[in-house]
Formats: structure tokens, sequence, C-alpha cells
């Protein structure tokens, strides 16, 4: 129990010490609130899209063993990147090759910008996408593989290399054709589930859909762990190339995979920026939201369906990342924002710039001739961040 | 706003709970609902929001069926409160107010200015500026309480539906939230409740419906409603109705105390 001041010095000192903490309590509110406007906001979200940049562009000049660029050689490149497909369009006379033949390191330059887009932009639509999840079923620790979207894609490697063998590097376009049907077949399996088991209740189940998406994940396992078991016999190189597949060592930069990427990610963010504060209301009570005159269901059903794709398009052009989708947004959550909309773009662009630093990893490994897998250098830059945030964890779940 | 429940018969799956309910309440009026757990209290409330169909009867809001309405145009007449309220995430204060304009507010768009003064209004006049960018995970059952009053405000409704207000709150944080309702109702506004606390509706001076199980509703002013015989009849137990003098105002309250023991307890 604290001791009353018996003396006038003691009075005074403890006079001074209130007068020194209210000063403080006073200088502290506004730091507080400049915390929470708008306007410190707008400058955190500007500066980390600068930081988003930097990395970018660090990446495109990262010095591995074998390519040492020079950043006026790299600028170069990409000016004539953009700027070679229009004037092929508009100048007849315009001889694009001599161009490329003429510039030094150029297809490497666009190579690398592919990369470093792929594995960004990966980066952020996985981490929208656990956002999304985590939002939806009121869970921080949710993420968007648990409708078995890793089995689907999974399954479609195993029907893709099936059905091509060893010639399958010579038909990309089916090998995606395959992974997003059998991903959209096993979330559709989950979904029918979760409105089966919710159809006594009037609804739908989202216990339900997790459970068989979790019975999906675990069957997959035993399938996909059998069938690498008699890959294992196989000399031709097919298990070889079902890692390779799955594993994300290799990111496909050709056109056809490029338009599919560019234009499925386009598909899932524009309606996460568009209906960023709408998507609030899932995280709220139904029937709350029904007497403020917003429908749930209909939020929850787009946002399941964007939060399935984007996990899908992560996982078939970049690789396992999926650690990132559950972690980032945990952290975000836990130390930024809560707002969904906030939330999403911090999260989006932490996970592409993690992401995009786990790539140049792997481009310095790889250029010492070490491999390691996309998902294993990602979850061993998160753990140490996931665990100090569980450690430290806060409100979040209350 | 006049609210008019007419031959109201509420249930789930045609099967009626509660049944002839014919009320009528005004501007300013505080409504309040009483009956035992499982009386059917909340399926009027549901019934009152649509979020359940009426089994017959109807729910006229200024003289109209609210049965053809949107949800947005009820929800621009009435907003709710629910029991208890836990968000999973960590919003703040702030935010969770900001929430109750979601239904004013485009899909497509962000809170712009117009929202960002009503939920600055709110927050001074609910007192909640010391914890406007607290957790609202972190506050306690009262000020919660206020939080989720001031979202249901930020609608901008004309009639606040709130499901046992003060339920697991202290006695501080009871007169802290039916002080807030008095003030609301003495600005115009309806306010409808459920407790168990009898009391609250005398001390509202509150037009009260008293549920029973098997028997025909009651409906009418606190103090003509709430005796010891209907106390006993709507729960079962023996509660005595007894006048106090308040010594600030000198006025005479009436409140209800339960009694143990006695033969005609269930316990």
């Amino acid at each position: 129990m604290p001791r009353t001041p018996q003396t006038a010095i003691e009075r005074q000192a403890k006079a001074s010490r209130v007068v020194n903490e209210s000063k403080t309590l006073r200088r502290a509110k506004p730091t507080q609130a400049f915390l929470h406007s708008r306007k410190w906001k707008r400058i955190r979200n500007f500066l980390l899209l600068i930081l988003a940049l930097e990395l970018f562009l660090l990446s495109l000049n990262f010095r591995t063993r074998n390519n040492a660029f020079i950043p006026t050689e790299t600028w170069m490149n990409l000016k004539a990147m953009f700027i070679i497909p229009f004037r092929s369009l508009f100048d007849n006379s315009f001889d694009a090759d001599a161009v490329r033949d003429s510039l030094p390191y150029y297809s490497e330059t666009v190579g690398r910008f592919k990369l470093s887009l792929i594995a960004f932009l990966s980066g952020v639509i996985i981490c929208v996408g656990g956002t999304m999840f985590q939002t939806i079923f009121k869970n921080p620790i949710a993420s968007p593989n648990m409708l078995g979207v890793a089995t689907g894609v999974s399954f479609g490697n195993i029907l893709f290399i099936l059905t091509f063998g060893l010639e399958a590097g010579s038909h990309l376009t089916a090998r995606y054709l395959y992974c997003y049907s059998a991903a959209t077949v096993l979330v559709l399996v989950a979904f029918l589930a979760g409105k089966i088991s919710g159809k006594s209740m009037g609804g739908f189940s989202v216990e339900g859909t997790i459970l068989a998406g979790m019975m999906i994940t675990q069957l997959g396992s035993v399938v996909m762990q059998y069938y690498r078991m008699q890959l294992m016999d196989d000399e031709t190189g097919l298990l070889e190339l079902y890692q390779m597949l799955t594993s994300g060592d290799l990111l496909y930069q050709d056109t056809a995979s490029m338009i599919i990427f560019l234009s499925l990610s386009t598909i899932c963010l524009l309606p996460m920026i568009l209906l960023g504060y709408r998507f609030n209301s899932v995280a709220f009570d139904d029937m709350e939201m029904k007497a403020m005159g917003i429908s749930n269901g209909r939020m929850r059903g787009l946002g399941l369906i964007i939060g399935s794709l984007m996990a899908t398009i992560a996982l078939v052009h970049c690789g396992d990342v999926g650690f990132l989708c559950m972690v980032i947004p945990f952290m975000c959550r836990d130390r930024l924002q809560t707002e969904f909309g906030e939330v999403s773009y911090l999260a989006g662009m932490t996970g592409g710039m993690i992401s995009l630093a786990s790539r140049i990893i792997i481009s310095v490994l790889n250029a010492h001739n070490m491999m390691a897998p996309a998902g294993v250098v990602v979850t061993l830059v998160l753990l140490p961040l996931f665990i100090l945030t569980i450690a430290r964890r806060g409100s979040v779940f209350k | 706003m006049i609210l008019e429940l007419n031959d109201l018969c509420c249930g789930y799956n045609g099967k009626a709970i509660i049944k002839d309910i014919r009320v009528s309440v005004g501007s300013g009026d505080v409504f309040c609902i009483l009956g035992e757990n499982g009386v059917g209290k909340s399926t009027l409330f549901k019934t009152i929001l649509k979020l359940i169909p009426p089994i017959s009867g109807k729910v006229n809001i200024d003289g109209a069926d609210i049965s053809g309405w949107s949800a947005k145009k009820l929800a621009s007449y009435c907003a709710y409160v629910a029991q208890s309220h836990t968000p999973p995430f960590p919003y703040s204060v702030r935010e969770v107010i900001m929430t109750g304009r979601m239904g004013k507010i485009n899909a497509f768009g962000r809170p712009g200015k117009k929202d960002e003064e009503i939920v600055d209004g709110l927050i001074e006049e609910m007192d909640l500026r010391d914890y406007e960018n607290r957790p609202y995970t972190e506050l306690s059952g009262g000020e919660r309480q206020l939080v989720m009053i001031a979202r249901a405000l930020a609608q901008e409704p004309q009639c606040l539906v709130l499901d046992e207000p003060t339920a697991n709150l202290d006695y501080g944080n009871k007169v802290l939230v039916l002080n807030t309702l008095q003030r609301l109702a003495n600005r115009g506004m309806t306010i409808i409740f459920t407790t168990h606390d009898p009391e609250q509706a005398l001390l509202l001076n509150a037009k009260t419906l008293v549920l029973f199980r098997g028997r025909p509703p009651l409906f009418g002013n606190a103090n003509s409603v709430i005796t010891e015989k209907n106390l006993k009849r709507a729960y079962n137990a023996r509660i005595r109705v007894v006048e106090v003098l308040d010594e600030e105002t000198f006025q005479q309250v009436r409140v209800c105390i339960p009694m143990l023991g006695g033969e005609e307890n269930r316990t």
C-alpha cells in the first residue's frame, strides 16, 4: 500500500510527480489520437508502399554469384520492356529483336521482373485471402487452406503428371486447368458438406464446412503420401517433376502463365479493394447485421469463394507458401489494426514483401547451388515472428 | 413514430409461442417486456425486427405493415442492441460505433465526413471520448453496453430495441445504462427492452407487457401491471412490491423484492 507523504518535502515531491504524470498523460493523448487518425494511416500506408517498391527494385538488382546487375542497366531494360511492345504495335520499321539484343542482361531482367512480380503478388493475395478467412470464421488463426485448397492443388498436380508423364513440362496450360479444377471441386465438396449439415438449422454450417475441409485435407495427404511412395521406385524422374511443381522451385514466366496469374489476381483483388469496408460486417453477428439492413450471407459466400481462389492462385503459381496467410494477418491484427480494409492492405503488403524477400533468399541459395523450397524459406522467416507475436499476444484471442 | 403490434402471434415453424399481443407505443415511450426465461421475449423481438415472420397478426410502423419492408428500410426505423456481444477481433470503440453506419454507407464505399461527424457526436454524447481508441474487448460490461447503444444510435433510428440491456451488469453500470435509456426516451426516441428486473420498468415508468406461460399477456402502465399477483403468475415466485422514499427527489419509488422460502416458491 502506498505510504502517505509525511513531510512538506514529500508532499511537494508527490505533487510534482502528479503534475508530471498528468503532463505525460496530456502529451500521450494527442499522440495516441494521431496514431489512430486517418492522416497517420495514410502516411503509414504510403510508407509501406514505398518500402515494397524499394524491395521490388532491390530484388531486380540483387547480386547473386552468376549475374551482377547494375541499376542503370536494369532501368534501361525495364524501360525497354514496357516500350518495345508499344513501338512494335505502331511502328512497322521498328526492330524489337535488335533493341533487345543491344541491351545487356535484357532477358534476365525481364525474367527477374516477372519472378519478383509473381512472388510479390502471391504474397499479397494469399495474405488478403487469409485476412478474409479469419474474418469470416471469426478466428484469428483460420486459413484458406482449411477447406482443402492445398490438397486440391496437389491432386491437380498428380493428375497432370499421371496424364502427361515426362512431357508435362510442355503442357503448362493444362496444369493450371487440372490444379484449378481439382481445387474448385474439393472446395465445393466442403461447401456442400456445410450446406447439408446446416440444413437442419435452416442455413449454412461453418463447422460442417471446416470439418469437411479437414477430412479432405487428411484424406488428400494419405493419397499423396501413397503416390509419392509409388514414385520412389520410378527412375524416369517423375518424382523430381512432382516435387518441382509443388515446392515452387520453378515460377513459370511464360506468357500464358503470366496472363492466367495476373488476370485471376486482378479478379480476386478488385472486390477486396471495392468492398473492403463492407467485409467488416462478417466479423459481427448475423442477427445484428440483419437488423442494420445488411445481409452477411452474401458477403460470406463471396469472401469464401474469393479467399479460396486467392489461396489456389498463390499455391499454383508460387508453391506452398500457406504459412504466410495465417501468420501475417494475425500479426497485423494483433499489433496494428483491426478494421478489415486496413488489415487486408497491411497484411497484403507485408505478405508481398516477405514473399519477395524469401524469393531473394532462394535466389542467393540457388546461386550457391543450394536448393530450398519456397515454403521452407517462408516458414523459417516467419516462425520467429509468429512465436514472438503469440508470446506477446494481447487481446486478439479474447 | 408509432409501433403497433396487432393481434400478433409469434413462434417458429408455425408453432405459436406467444399469442394475442396487442400493443401500441409512440415516440418517447419506454416499452418493457417482462416474463420468465423461455416465455418468448426474444421471439417477440425477432418478430418486431422482421428476423422471423409472424404466424399471424401484423407489426405496423406509422400505420404501415412492415412485412413488405426491406431490411434496410426497417433499419432506418429500428435499431437493435443484442444482449451480449463479444467481437472476435479487438476493434476499437470508434470502429465498433462506425459499424452502425454500415447500412447507410454504399456497399463499395467507406465512412465519409458525415459518418465521422455522427460517430464523433455519439462518442461525446455517451461520454466515451476517453475510450475512443481503446479495443472494445478491453472495456467493462457497462462501457460495452454504452458502445453498443451508441452503435445502434449511429443508425439514426427512431426506435431502439434492446435485449436485456442490463444483464450481467453491476448496480453502477445498470444505473448508467438506465439513465441513458431515460435520456433517449426524453429526447423522443421509442425504447423497447426486455429485462428480468421488473423495477426497471417501474423506474422508467414504462408501458409494460407481461408474458405468462399458458395465459394471455398483460399490457399496461408499469404501475398498474406490475403487482405482486402478476409477478407471482409470471415468475412462479413470491415477489413483494414495496414503496420506498427517494430521499433526494422526495418521490415514492416502487421496488420489487423476491422473497425466499414459502410454499408458493418453486424450490
